[in-house]
């Protein structure tokens, strides 16, 4: 076969020839067994590409994408990024305050929630969000935010997809950013491969230990 | 306001241009962030989009061009990311679900492996299933380039899929 040949084989698989070629190609067929095989090549080819590929395509439409539509609205994260203070730092509070307090157990439970609340903001961010733009989560009571914000995408030779990402904690006491690196293994899971204090406020190691996500 | 109709017509397209995206990219987090902005930058720009031109072929080319801008700005990111990367081979064994998709991992990375051109023919002909002609519009080079990018595309595929044996039936390969 000849590279004119294997056009004109490429050429009839995906449909792209008038009568005259397809008669030219169905008569190279019957004639050559190396063209019949080369053409079964291709038509396993596209069927391979397009079981890898079409699973992306029968997903649901994402709702970020939906909310991005339907609504004219700025994605500019600066708009509501608000100057930081530091969950962290919050909790550290709580945790001193509480030794000498009778609602002990009630704080515990709280510093656990606002605790689970952030790691759910860091999987679903990394899970959802493009890079460059951020996600936050403000406590109900008190001034504590956390924010997460994808940097990076790459993916392993494994085919691991992973994540840099910066946190960024805050309260009245001051801001807490830690930059990590978090990889997928699941809908929604995103456990940290490495995470490191880049830049505090505050006293990193103390909040480091009380926020151990 | 955005046109309610265009909007519409963006949604439905959004799912080809996730799949195109990821294939490109190799990467699903990162196509989505390639789709995200291809949107924003099309709602940007309404207004100067030509009334012939098709949507998709628009959606498709840009998705392109800021991945290939996105390469050059990541290979800067990747020097720094480098180690990270080491690390993660390191530990990231095989628990990975996707080992179950032995074979479609194969083509992952298979297409990873190719130049961005064979890709982006591969993904636009075989996966969306775009004629020759619009494929062209879409690379913004003639039929000719097209149609010979897509031989020598499949050729590299089929090789690599093949293994190290040289073995080109992926028949037998599998």
């Amino acid at each position: 076969m000849n590279d004119e040949q294997r056009g004109l084989i490429n050429a009839f698989n995906d449909g792209q020839l008038d009568e005259k070629g397809r008669a030219i190609v169905k008569e190279l067929l019957a004639e050559n067994d190396q063209a019949r095989a080369y053409l079964d090549e291709l038509a396993e080819l596209d069927r391979l590409l397009r079981t890898a590929f079409d699973p992306v395509e029968q997903e649901p439409v994402p709702a970020r994408f939906k909310a991005l539509l339907q609504k004219k609205r700025s994605h500019t994260f600066s708009h509501y990024v608000v100057p930081a203070a530091l969950a962290a730092s919050l909790l550290l509070a709580v945790v001193l305050v509480i030794r000498q307090d009778t609602i002990d157990q009630q704080m515990q439970e709280q510093l656990l929630q606002m605790r689970q609340e952030i790691a759910s903001l860091k999987h679903q961010t990394l899970e959802n969000t493009p890079s460059g733009m951020a996600a936050s989560w403000v406590a109900p009571v008190g001034q504590t935010r956390a924010e997460v914000t994808p940097l990076a995408t790459f993916r392993t030779k494994d085919n691991r997809f992973c994540r840099e990402y910066e946190e960024r904690l805050e309260d009245a006491n001051g801001v807490e950013i830690r930059r990590g690196v978090a990889c997928r293994t699941g809908k929604g899971r995103w456990p940290d491969l490495t995470r490191l204090p880049s830049g505090s406020t505050g006293s990193t190691v103390e909040k480091s230990a009380v926020l151990n996500l | 306001m955005v046109q309610p109709d265009l909007t519409e017509q963006l949604i439905e397209l959004i799912p080809r241009m996730r799949r195109f995206a990821t294939g490109l990219s190799g990467s699903a987090a990162w196509g989505d962030d390639l789709v995200q902005t291809a949107c924003e930058r099309l709602l940007l720009r309404k207004d100067s989009l030509k009334v012939d031109t098709r949507l998709d072929s628009w959606m498709y080319q840009v998705i392109r061009n800021l991945h290939i801008d996105g390469i050059r700005a990541q290979s800067v990111r990747d020097r720094n990311a480098e180690e990270v990367k080491q690390l993660a081979d390191l530990r990231l064994v095989s628990t990975d679900p996707m080992d179950n998709h032995l074979r479609l991992n194969e083509v992952h990375e298979a297409m990873q492996q190719l130049s961005e051109e064979h890709r982006s023919a591969l993904m636009l002909i075989c996966v969306e299933g775009l004629s020759y002609k619009e494929a062209a519009e879409v690379l913004q080079v003639p039929m000719g380039t097209v149609t010979s990018r897509l031989v020598r595309a499949r050729k590299a595929l089929i090789d690599s899929l093949g293994g190290e044996s040289g073995e080109t039936d992926l028949g037998a390969a599998r």
